[in-house]
């Protein structure tokens, strides 16, 4: 279209338009005057300092992991080392077998906080598997993910509350059953629409059931709900309390991502991609494509109501801080770090992106500030220069340009 | 529905319906401006652009510093600083709305929906807590010397009052509507914004600047937004980084309501959606505000997804 | 011998312009029918009518006795009607294998509980479609390309793998949009084997096609569409004489075609 620009000037613009239009936010503080009720505008070097000291460290940190990704597909393997990885351990029930002894065996040796935080991983790598069945497999955005998470914490919360003899692995068909349910009313007036709608619609609900969950009495209002005992997850034996909601959940984990597996491997996971591929096109072979968006994202939504039940059986006690917009952008920056619609992508990114954040809080206690910011900047600059993720094949649609 | 016991409260009815309809008239033109934002760039890009209540975010806190900067000037006169601070306002958020096309757009233009639409959050998150992280966890106070007045000088309008500050609201919703009317239909601009909707690859073919026209119209509904953002400011007097959420969600309610991608049906949809909300909140508690919100997006997606104003679009085979 | 596919009077109008008015065809099985016509003459637009993607302003399109006007296009493509596109629509991020396993959608039955067991009975069905789907690719010519993606594929084997596609829903009618566009003469040759010799399988094929030589060549029958209107139908030598299709090719002497 127009001639080959010098691709340094562009930069320069842009850098040079950012300088300039967030000068004001960056370099002056606003003083209000209570007494006259008017403002003024100073000049303060320390605001715009100290972002600048956190956001071009890591920009620069970014930059070199980036250089180095560049040349490792250079000079490296280019294969899709991950990919293979795990689809042989998913059609291997004995590397399952083996793969869940190491890691609960591996539980035995780890401290508690240790066991804790590979837990929270566990949990957002459920998280994330599911979110990539909608928007990895069929190509729809869901914004508001972290609604069915709540939805499947609350209800096992509730039902345990209801029903005193509930037994705690209950908690994974119930959560996935109600979760699934939920995403499926949901789903149903704008999944005949164009995929856009959904994301704004997922994003509505997210905060109309935050609202929810803060108004009524049976859902605890602000305070949540404190999960009964009995349906805790509990020590048995030499193995203690922590130790067993570890082993439970890379259980879980395991169960998941191979359910998902054997769904894409299937006539249903093939008309998926086919549906993310070309609509009109996967429409003439005979797919009912409406139901089978919907079927996707039920299922999505009914894995995230796994997560949601397990994550109320293993902490004791649900919120309404599990159906934030910032739990919902974490999860969705998992699954495009990862690679959409790549499993192990999915895996990989919720233990980058939960795990770097809590292990930087030690010596870097602002990061909890710069988070969203961060994940916010991730999903830009994946979109921009690595939308297949870090692990997916690096000829993903997303990437071609589609102007026909 | 109850009769009223006498004519008197019949009255008192009648004018306090008045007062609904000119709080919804102007919370709903606020909407129009905003919704106006997401229609243009769809009905150019195809695409939601999801940032925009964050423009409008940008907006609010771009006529307070304007406002701060003229007062620590000196310059203090309402009447100079209010327009002059809107103006700056939308100034500085139409370079934020050509930037963020610039980074976060133009790259995928041609890719799958899912691409833009995912740069388009992160830009939205972004820019979200930049301001966050700039400026304040907390709230900003609009200059209550700038807006007091205006909300405390009344006329009557037979039964009703109306206030200075919602005559501004009206005449600049009014004023920034029909340029935008004017710009669409009448000059060679808006012809060719309206070729490049239609057929981006034959515009340019036909020597229009394709990627400077997309720019400009991302650069006309952000300030737009902004000049909606100020009054907003003004009208709530006080403004947060995440105050753009709330209304650009339901601006976006309102452009799929009339059609999106329709320009007049824009205004229609945030006039109803302005009004529903002024009639509901007598009766809904604010506690609900958010569910109220998010029942009248899936109703309209439900009864009407194609809007009041909007056609059904055939897909290219 | 009643056809396989009847269009009796469709038309649609896309606001003012009549892109198809009053168009009817019969289609048998075993049998060629090619719908010729200049640029914009509302070919392509008939076949989305008949395929179910724009819905019919009037007419009606029966297949083996029912009705599929008014259908979505999942359940034409059930009822038995497949179609290939002109500008090739493959899906680009699967292999040649999975494109064509996706065409088996329909034909193979609904199993979530199964497929998430992997029970017997799934892996033999799941056999079955894979085998199917290779004997398809055998059968167009890309037996020894099943596992290259398919935006990798040459041009002309894309087209064939959007054949191969096609088949895989098991069509009684084929519809096939411009098979021969964009190839060589040689590749064009191969094609056209092709197209006969899957009406030689018993499917009923409708074609739109520009080169004038090998529509004469395979056609049974032929039908010419002029702005949106059919203008005459026959067998190849009956169009060949036929003065207003040489006036629609070639213009009439006052207005020049288009």
């Amino acid at each position: 279209m127009s001639l080959p620009k010098n691709i340094f000037g562009a930069r320069a613009a842009i850098l040079g338009g950012l300088a300039i239009l967030t000068a004001p936010f960056l370099w002056t503080r606003l003083d209000p005057d209570f007494a006259t009720g008017f403002v003024s505008l100073r000049l303060v070097p320390e605001n715009g300092i100290q972002f600048l000291s956190v956001v071009v460290p890591a920009a620069l940190v970014a930059l070199a992991i980036a250089g180095l990704g560049r040349l490792w597909a250079r000079y490296g393997s280019s294969k899709p080392l991950f990919e293979t990885a795990s689809h042989r351990l998913f059609e291997s029930p004995r590397a399952m077998a083996a793969t869940f002894a190491a890691l609960a065996a591996a539980g035995f040796v780890m401290s508690g906080k240790a066991l804790s935080l590979g837990t929270f991983v566990c949990i957002h790598m459920m998280l994330a598997i599911g979110l990539n069945v909608t928007i990895g497999f069929t190509g729809l955005l869901v914004l508001g993910y972290a609604a069915f998470y709540a939805t499947g914490a609350y209800t096992f919360a509730i039902a345990a509350h209801a029903l005193p003899v509930l037994p705690t692995w209950a908690a994974l068909p119930l959560g996935f059953t109600v979760a699934a349910g939920v995403g499926f009313l949901v789903g149903l007036p704008c999944l005949r629409l164009r995929g856009d709608y959904l994301a704004i619609v997922t994003l509505g609900f997210a905060e109309a059931l935050r609202e929810i969950l803060r108004n009524l009495s049976v859902t605890g209002g602000d305070m949540g709900l404190v999960v009964p005992m009995q349906a805790r997850i509990k020590a048995i034996g030499p193995v203690g309390q922590g130790h067993a909601s570890w082993i439970a959940a890379v259980g879980v984990t395991l169960l998941v991502a191979l359910f998902v597996h054997r769904l894409y491997h299937s006539r249903i996971g093939r008309a998926w991609i086919a549906i993310r591929e070309d609509e009109t096109a996967a429409a003439m072979m005979g797919i009912p494509v409406v139901r089978l968006k919907l079927l996707a994202f039920t299922v999505s939504a009914g894995l995230a109501g796994t997560a949601g039940a397990f994550f109320a059986g293993f902490a004791g006690f649900v919120d309404p801080s599990t159906a934030t917009f910032e739990q919902s952008v974490l999860i969705l920056a998992m699954v495009i770090l990862g690679g959409i619609g790549s499993l192990p992508g999915s895996i990989l990114g919720a233990a980058l992106l939960y795990l770097a954040p809590t292990l930087l809080r030690d010596w870097f206690p602002a990061i909890s500030d710069y988070r969203l910011f961060f994940f916010g900047c991730i999903l830009v600059a994946m979109m921009l220069f690595r939308p297949q993720g870090l692990c997916g094949s690096p000829r993903h649609k997303l990437e071609l340009e589609g102007a026909s | 529905m109850q009769t009223p016991p006498n004519p008197d409260s019949g009255a008192l009815l009648f004018s306090q319906m008045l007062e609904i309809l000119i709080n919804g008239l102007a919370r709903g033109s606020v909407y129009a401006l905003v919704a106006l934002g997401y229609t243009m760039v769809y009905g150019i890009l195809g695409m939601i652009n999801f940032a925009h209540g964050e423009i409008f975010m940008i907006g609010m806190f771009a006529a307070v510093f304007a406002l701060g900067a003229m007062g620590s000037a000196g310059l203090v006169a309402v009447g100079i600083t209010l327009p002059l601070a809107i103006l700056l306002a939308m100034a500085l958020s139409a370079g934020f709305g050509v930037m963020n096309e610039r980074i976060a757009y133009r790259k995928l233009r041609g890719a799958h929906l899912l691409a833009p639409l995912t740069s388009a959050i992160g830009m939205s998150i972004v820019l979200q807590n930049f301001v966050m992280l700039s400026v304040t966890k907390g709230k900003v106070d609009f200059p209550r010397a700038v807006a007091q007045p205006l909300a405390n000088t009344t006329w009557s309008l037979g039964p009703v009052q109306l206030t200075a500050l919602q005559a501004v609201i009206f005449a600049t919703t009014f004023a920034l509507m029909c340029g935008l009317f004017w710009l669409v239909q009448r000059t060679r601009l808006g012809i060719a914004l309206r070729a490049v909707a239609q057929d981006r690859t034959m515009a340019s073919l036909c020597g229009m600047k394709v990627d400077r026209l997309i720019a400009f119209a991302f650069a006309l509904g952000s300030a737009l937004a902004a000049a909606a953002g100020a009054m907003v400011a003004m009208y709530q007097g006080v403004l947060r980084f995440d105050s753009g959420y709330m209304i650009g969600l339901k601006a976006f309610t309102a452009a799929i309501l009339g059609g999106i991608g329709n320009i007049p049906g824009a205004v229609l949809g945030g006039l109803i959606i302005g009004l529903t909300e002024d009639l509901t909140s007598y009766t809904i508690k604010s506690e609900w505000k958010q569910t109220t919100a998010f029942a009248i997006l899936i109703l309209v997606l439900w009864l009407r997804p194609r809007g009041l104003l909007g056609e059904r679009v055939a897909d290219k085979v | 011998m009643t056809p396989v596919l009847k269009a009796t009077g469709v038309s649609k109008a896309f606001g003012g312009l009549k892109a198809v008015s009053a168009v009817s065809i019969e289609s048998h099985a075993g049998q060629i029918l090619s719908i010729i016509g200049p640029n914009g003459a509302g070919k392509t637009t008939f076949f989305n009518c008949l395929s179910g993607i724009y819905p019919l302003d009037s007419g009606t399109v029966e297949l083996g006795g029912g009705r599929i006007d008014g259908l979505a296009p999942h359940l034409v493509s059930r009822a038995g009607l497949s179609r290939s596109f002109q500008n090739i629509r493959l899906f680009p991020e699967m292999t040649a294998l999975q494109n064509v396993q996706v065409g088996r959608f329909a034909r193979s039955p609904r199993q979530i509980l199964g497929t998430i067991l992997r029970t017997r009975a799934w892996r033999d069905r799941e056999r079955a479609s894979l085998e199917r789907s290779e004997e398809l690719l055998a059968f167009v010519g890309l037996g020894d390309r099943a596992d290259s993606w398919a935006r990798a594929l040459p041009y002309g084997l894309q087209r064939r793998l959007e054949v191969a596609r096609a088949l895989a829903t098991d069509p009684k009618v084929l519809l096939l949009d411009e098979p021969g566009a964009g190839m060589n003469p040689q590749e064009i040759v191969d094609m056209m084997a092709l197209v006969k010799s899957i009406a030689r399988l018993g499917v009923a094929v409708v074609v739109i096609e520009h080169h004038m030589k090998l529509v004469m060549e395979i056609s049974d029958r032929i039908v010419v569409l002029d702005h949106g209107e059919p203008i005459a139908e026959g067998s190849p030598d009956e169009i060949r004489r036929d003065p207003r299709v040489v006036e629609a090719y070639l213009g009439r002497s006052e207005e020049p075609h288009g």
